[in-house]
């Protein structure tokens, strides 16, 4: 090897041990956990493979689990702990580090930790999107004494408005279709089994399987990448309109054609409830229950006390001298508006096109069919719609991932073969439950944020903690939120964070607007980051402790039942991730560095106390509360608990490396489990919305409500409105199935291919606006939003986009020092986007991902 | 820049100017001894058969492992290079032979028919070291510019070309005055042979396929034009036409005409290098996958 | 007789890079060499457009130029098909890189390493299998094969989108997928005869 120019050994280099082994473990390229099989010779990585028995990938790996190994080799690593000696901070402003040992590190943290609980645990937040080791970072939170403790650092990359949608009618966090069985998917925004986001790569599969099958698949989307290419039909959109071609899409099965599920949306939505006037249900007025119209009786009757099969979804009704309809007919009524023409002019879809693909969504749908599974007939519903960011990353969030949701719940394809599927709502020890007025809401292990219909019991006061849950009431996210606090906490009568703790997630990139979270984390009293690299946001941290990579960590809970694991695979598994190599830098697991500071704070009790009440476990945990666990005693209680079976512990999982379970019937195909309503009328957004008003009056602040309607509308974003002065085309942002977050850029493997891409860098632009606009393909070119925000990057000319949007892909262009191989290179999409109140969804608190730009050379 | 995993026309990139510098070295120096044979001048059978030693040391140079190179004659059967080597051997071996032993006046270098042999095997192998390069190229299937049988005639022309100039570069050593009009003569016939065989080549690039006629915009209007038309072409073949054709027409004498006839020869060299840089270097792939096959 | 060959997708493949990343972990390739790519480029006028993903890598020709111009042997081909280099022999005189019409082959000057000037752990182990200056390719992961694996970029796919086995079996996997399928190899006018299929 005399030829090779190496200057040094990596400082990582394993100790010398001889052997050969192949070790059970759990992907972490990205948050999904697929469940993998590691080479190690002689202490040393040399492959990682699928584990052909896990169902969540069997056996197969995308390109970033594979490019896992080199990540961990990485020299740029962060190696010992840091202190920050240049008190100013700001985006390039050099920290002037020093290494510390990890004693004082610990020590000044604990320190702080102690300070900050005593007076005002409240101004600590935990912010970080290590969902895999999530149960145990927040139970940490909670014992600190936190009401922040929050996943942040997905940033953007996720979904609030989808999360908010899929609980109120799919009581899950997610969406899905069930590819076994679908004949027909439309795809809003959303690169379902194209490598990308929920259970990927056992979709992918699925997905492949499906259109070799051939199913019929349609992508609307701006920009023609992954899905939209290997589709049946792309149906290029202007950014922000979804919500109108759905809709138009409802009214012409609706009105046009009249196909939808009659007998669902009787008995399974509250489509037969009656609405008055006002948009308020007509409620019996001893028991306030909403009332039906029961056609026997010949009179109005408490939804639960009607024979559902008689009551009317459509007509005029009088009760109480009142007039009132029921909800589905308001529904369709309002749909009337949505025309196809109309809504070709708001999307760019020509209105033939939405005619055709909502016959063809709707005979595909097979209303009456049924089919028969494991002896057990279901209704037979062989087409779903299914969504994504692109569709909701818009100030009206909620209306475009309601309106998709909408297009699922009249053909009544919940939860049956073919159909729309989400994440793993009946569990071994979970349900669907029962919310107000007969709807269905998730399981209390489900719900990742407060219940949704939790406002109502509570006082409209101003917010208590950083999450502004007052304000967004009905949210299931609070990363938006609590950025807006961040920024501004007096504004919501909130004090600023004395204490921050950080990792595994790196805010300043991934999240909109760099330039405000600067502003926010420079706010912070004191913050703490576990980093694998000095990233953007670890350049704001005062102290720096070096994080494991996840060949490094062990966590017994990869893959969480509620969130996470496919729900057509038919099993339950449960896997452990556990340590390949030995923690390089004698860096552990940030969590086992979370135990020992609560122990030096002295609230290690408390700790374990939250732990064992962990309402999300099947069972209670047993825990010495006495005894500071290590993180092995930990897992191996979290094991036997979880997967349960008492006899298989921490050693039983390290050799076999997971257990799985057959599901049920009944939890392969939740419909039959599904006793409540889903429902297509939002009655308590008005509700919501008196609720908002007045803690918005409260707080004297300026507050929007538009879209508490319980009709579901359009609601063109900022970003719609037309803008003088050249700003005439959409920015978007788009995945690629070989990157995650802005973590992956700084992999050389990865970054090697995504330069070779032809789009990755680049940002693409339609070929007739580049030629309008004079633009040279590879050419430099500024991209500058309204307010001056503006990115630099090289132009891609390509018929594979809409002519009024540019797209630029992933979290690139990162600009840390330390960082040499993700610096410079691609554009920073989050860096074109406005940070303020009418880029974020005032429902699910999503923020916009979409803004009004022009494009000139550079 | 890195080369983007997409689908364009991509100019091979392996063989850069060692390889050039062999194709140009071994071949002229095979086209000066061939007709230093011819034209019974001794001296120039020497700096033939230096040129092409020097040129096989470039080949060496551009291997990855000059040590094995040896092993380089293994495959006669289906190798080009393998047949280059030998040929490029038994030509420097016999020709060595040959020309020192002339030089050094031995007897048998002047009536016996095992010299006359040894002098043949030399010139056949000379002939096969100037064809080879061309059947090497040929030996590309992904590259249509090269597809032509006409490469190894090319090959031989401006190995003759090259040779030829290089004669005329000897020209004050010779003092040869009275072949100069047959000296002339050669190089002109050499030169029209040379237009008439790049015409033919680039007719041929232009009625083939997508990449071959990418290939000839190259050469006469893209990144090689200069290179191809202006030295090649003009500089190589044209400008030493008129200048001949004026030597010839004039009826000069050595002394006047000896500058001119050694500028020539640099042109003619010159014209033969950039021959070899302009071939190799149009060298384009044909993408991997046309329109319509799925 | 075997004959082993690869059947590709391409109606499955969806371009994620996933084999091309595979065979870089599996093989050690050092940077800028790549055994497995896979190239993209579009197709079509707006709105009627769309992205192809296409994967290469060498195709074990039957008839293959590489095998034909390597002047030492170091090129040669299994009685299973499979082309494979003899580092020890190869002397880096390129030809093959050149005549190999699919532009699979690689040479590298000098190796160089993912983290400019450091040697990690894993490429200290890759690269030694790994000598610079020879020309190197795909070679079906042989090593696996041999052990009654599937090649690592087959192993991996997450479209399912490649099946690896013996095209001369009627009742193999490979021979099962072609079955009512478009089935083309690239360049077949070149007479090279690949072992790579595509479907499409």
């Amino acid at each position: 090897m005399a030829s090779i120019a190496v200057g040094e050994q990596s400082d990582n280099a394993p100790t010398k041990v001889k052997d050969d082994v192949w070790i059970n473990s759990s992907c972490n390229g990205c948050y999904s956990a697929c469940g993998i099989k590691v080479h190690r010779v002689n202490g040393v990585v040399v492959k990682i493979e699928g584990d052909p028995d896990f169902p969540h990938n069997l056996g197969r790996l995308c390109a970033k689990g594979n490019a896992g190994l080199i990540a961990l080799y990485n020299p740029n690593r962060v190696k010992t702990p840091l202190k920050r000696t240049n008190p100013e901070k700001g985006i390039g402003v050099d920290p002037q580090w020093v290494e510390i040992g990890r004693e004082e590190a610990l020590d000044t943290v604990a320190a702080k930790l102690k300070e900050t609980r005593e007076n005002h645990p409240d101004r600590m937040g935990m912010c970080h999107f290590d969902t895999n080791a999530a149960p145990f970072i927040g139970a940490w939170t909670t014992a600190f004494g936190s009401p922040n403790g929050y996943q942040a650092a997905s940033g953007y990359f996720c979904g609030a408005g989808l999360h908010l949608a899929t609980g109120l009618t799919n009581a899950s966090f997610h969406c899905q279709i069930d590819l076994e069985h679908c004949n027909y998917a439309i795809l809003f925004g959303s690169q379902l089994g194209f490598g990308v986001g929920h259970c990927p790569n056992i979709t992918t599969q699925e997905m492949s399987d499906a259109r070799i099958r051939g199913m019929h698949l349609v992508v609307v989307d701006p920009v023609c990448n992954h899905a939209a290419s290997k589709a049946d039909e792309w149906v290029p959109i202007r950014p922000g309109t979804d919500a109108a071609l759905a809709l138009a899409m409802l009214d012409v099965m609706l009105n046009e054609l009249g196909i939808y599920d009659a007998e669902f949306i009787q008995k399974l939505t509250n489509g037969p409830y009656l609405v008055g006037p006002d948009g308020l249900y007509i409620r019996h007025e001893q028991s306030k229950k909403p009332l039906v119209w029961d056609a026997t009786a010949g009179e109005a009757r408490p939804y639960d006390e009607a024979d559902a099969s008689q009551t009317p979804i459509m007509g005029q009704f009088t009760v109480r001298g009142q007039s009132c309809q029921p909800a589905f007919q308001v529904l369709k009524e309002h749909l009337r508006q949505y025309t196809p023409e109309k809504a070709s002019e708001i999307t760019t879809v020509p209105a033939q096109t939405i005619r055709r693909i909502a016959g063809e969504y709707a005979k595909a749908a097979s209303i009456g069919a049924t089919t028969v599974i494991k002896g057990q007939t279901l209704p037979f519903r062989p087409a779903a719609t299914n969504m994504y960011r692109g569709a909701y990353s818009h100030a009206h969030a909620t209306h475009h991932a309601m309106a998709v949701q909408l297009m699922n719940v009249v053909i009544g394809n919940m939860y049956v073969p073919g159909g729309h599927f989400g994440i793993n709502p009946v569990g071994p020890w979970w349900q669907i439950e029962e919310g107000i007025d007969g709807l269905l809401v998730c399981g209390k292990q489900v719900q990742m944020g407060p219940p949704p219909y939790n406002f109502l019991n509570n006082k409209p006061e101003p917010p208590k903690s950083h999450k502004l849950t007052s304000l967004f009431p009905i949210s299931f996210s609070s990363s938006v939120s609590q950025q807006l606090a961040f920024t501004d906490p007096e504004k919501f009568g909130l004090a600023p964070l004395d204490l921050m703790i950080q990792c595994r997630g790196n805010v300043m990139m991934t999240t909109v607007a760099p330039d405000t979270v600067a502003a926010a984390l420079k706010n912070v009293g004191f913050i703490v980051s576990f980093a694998n690299y000095l990233d953007e946001t670890a350049e704001f941290a005062d102290i720096v402790l070096p994080d494991a990579h996840y060949l490094e960590r062990m966590d017994p809970s990869p893959n969480e039942p509620y969130t996470s694991q496919n729900p057509n695979s038919g099993y339950w598994y449960w896997r452990l991730r556990q340590p390949v190599v030995e923690p390089s830098f004698k860096a552990p697991h940030w969590l086992e560095t979370l135990i020992e500071l609560a122990e030096r704070a002295g609230f290690l009790e408390d700790y374990l106390r939250v732990l064992t009440t962990n309402t999300k476990t099947r069972k209670p945990l047993k825990l010495d509360l006495h005894k500071k666990p290590t993180l092995e005693e930990l897992s191996d209680v979290w094991l036997r608990t979880q997967s349960g079976d008492d006899t298989k512990g921490l050693e039983w999982f390290k050799e076999h490396g997971h257990v799985k379970i057959k599901r049920t019937l009944q939890e392969e195909y939740p419909r039959l489990a599904l006793r409540c309503r889903v429902p297509l009328y939002y009655e308590h957004f008005l509700t919501a919305k008196g609720y908002v008003e007045q803690v918005a009056q409260e707080l004297d602040i300026e507050w929007s409500t538009i879209d508490y309607t319980p009709l579901i509308s359009w609601f063109p974003c900022p970003a719609y409105e037309p803008q003088a002065g050249g700003f005439e085309l959409f920015a978007v942002n788009y995945t690629l199935p070989f990157h995650q977050y802005s973590i992956t850029a700084e992999n050389p493997w990865l970054q090697e291919i995504t330069e070779r891409h032809p789009y990755a860098y680049k940002i693409m632009i339609n070929s007739e606006t580049a030629r309008r606009l004079g633009l040279q393909d590879g050419g430099a070119v500024w991209v500058e939003e309204l307010e001056g925000r503006k990115v630099k990057g090289n132009v891609k000319v390509t018929e594979c986009i809409h002519p009024e949007v540019v797209a630029i892909a992933c979290v690139f262009g990162a600009w840390a020092d330390r960082k040499p191989i993700s610096r410079g290179r691609g554009a920073h999409f989050n860096s074109l986007l406005p940070f303020d109140l009418k880029h974020i969804d005032p429902i699910s608190c999503g923020a916009d991902a979409c803004a009004r730009v022009k494009v000139y050379p550079a | 820049m890195v080369e983007e995993f997409t689908l364009r026309f991509k100019a091979q990139e392996e063989w850069g100017w060692l390889a050039i510098l062999d194709f140009f070295l071994a071949g002229g120096g095979a086209g000066l001894f061939l007709i230093g044979l011819f034209l019974e001048v001794n001296l120039a059978l020497l700096f033939g058969l230096g040129a092409t030693v020097l040129g096989a040391l470039a080949l060496l140079l551009d291997l990855g492992h000059p040590e094995r190179f040896w092993r380089a004659i293994s495959r006669p059967g289906s190798s080009w290079i393998s047949r280059g080597v030998i040929l490029v051997t038994v030509y420097v071996v016999c020709g060595t032979i040959y020309a020192a032993s002339r030089a050094a006046g031995l007897p048998w270098a002047t009536d016996s028919t095992l010299y006359g042999v040894v002098g043949a095997i030399a010139a056949i192998a000379a002939v096969g070291v100037m064809a080879y390069t061309g059947f090497v190229l040929v030996d590309s299937p992904g590259i249509p510019a090269w597809q032509s049988a006409l490469l190894p005639v090319q090959f031989i022309v401006f190995s003759l070309l090259t040779g030829a100039g290089g004669l005329y570069l000897l020209l004050p050593v010779l003092g040869d005055a009275g072949r100069l009009q047959a000296l002339a003569w050669v190089g002109i016939g050499l030169a029209c042979g040379g237009l008439v065989v790049l015409a033919a080549y680039l007719v041929g690039l232009y009625s083939s396929t997508s990449a071959a006629q990418q290939a000839a915009r190259d050469l006469i209007q893209g990144r090689l034009a200069l290179h191809f038309l202006g030295v090649v072409v003009l500089l190589g073949l044209v400008v030493p036409l008129i200048i001949l054709g004026y030597l010839i027409v004039a009826r000069a004498q050595l002394t006047a005409a000896a500058p001119a006839l050694m500028v020539t020869g640099a042109l003619f060299i010159v014209g033969g290098l950039l021959f070899r840089y302009s071939l190799i270097k149009a060298g384009c792939y044909e993408p991997v996958w046309q329109r319509g096959l799925f | 007789m075997t004959r082993l060959g690869m059947v590709i997708d391409l109606k499955r493949c969806i371009g994620c890079y996933g084999c091309t990343m595979a065979c870089k972990a599996e093989n050690a390739t050092p940077p800028g060499v790549f055994w497995n790519r896979v190239l993209v480029w579009e197709e079509g006028k707006y709105p009627v457009a769309r992205q192809v993903y296409f994967p290469v890598q060498c195709n074990h020709c039957q008839d293959a130029p590489c095998k034909k111009v390597c002047p030492t042997g170091a090129t040669s081909q299994r009685p299973d098909g499979i082309v494979l280099i003899d580092y020890n022999k190869c002397i880096g005189c390129r030809a093959c890189v050149t005549a190999c019409p699919y532009q699979n082959r690689y040479y590298q000057r000098e190796t160089r390493t993912y983290y400019p000037g450091v040697l990690t752990p894993f490429e200290e182990v890759g690269y030694a299998k790994f000598p610079p200056k020879v020309v190197t390719k795909c070679n079906f992961c042989v090593h696996r094969v041999d052990q009654g694996l599937q090649p690592a970029c087959v192993q991996t796919c997450i479209s399912k989108a490649r099946t690896f086995g013996d095209l001369d079996n009627p009742e193999s996997e490979v021979s099962l997928v072609m079955r009512n399928r478009h089935v083309f190899r690239l360049r077949p006018e070149l007479g090279t005869e690949p072992s790579v299929y595509y479907l499409g």
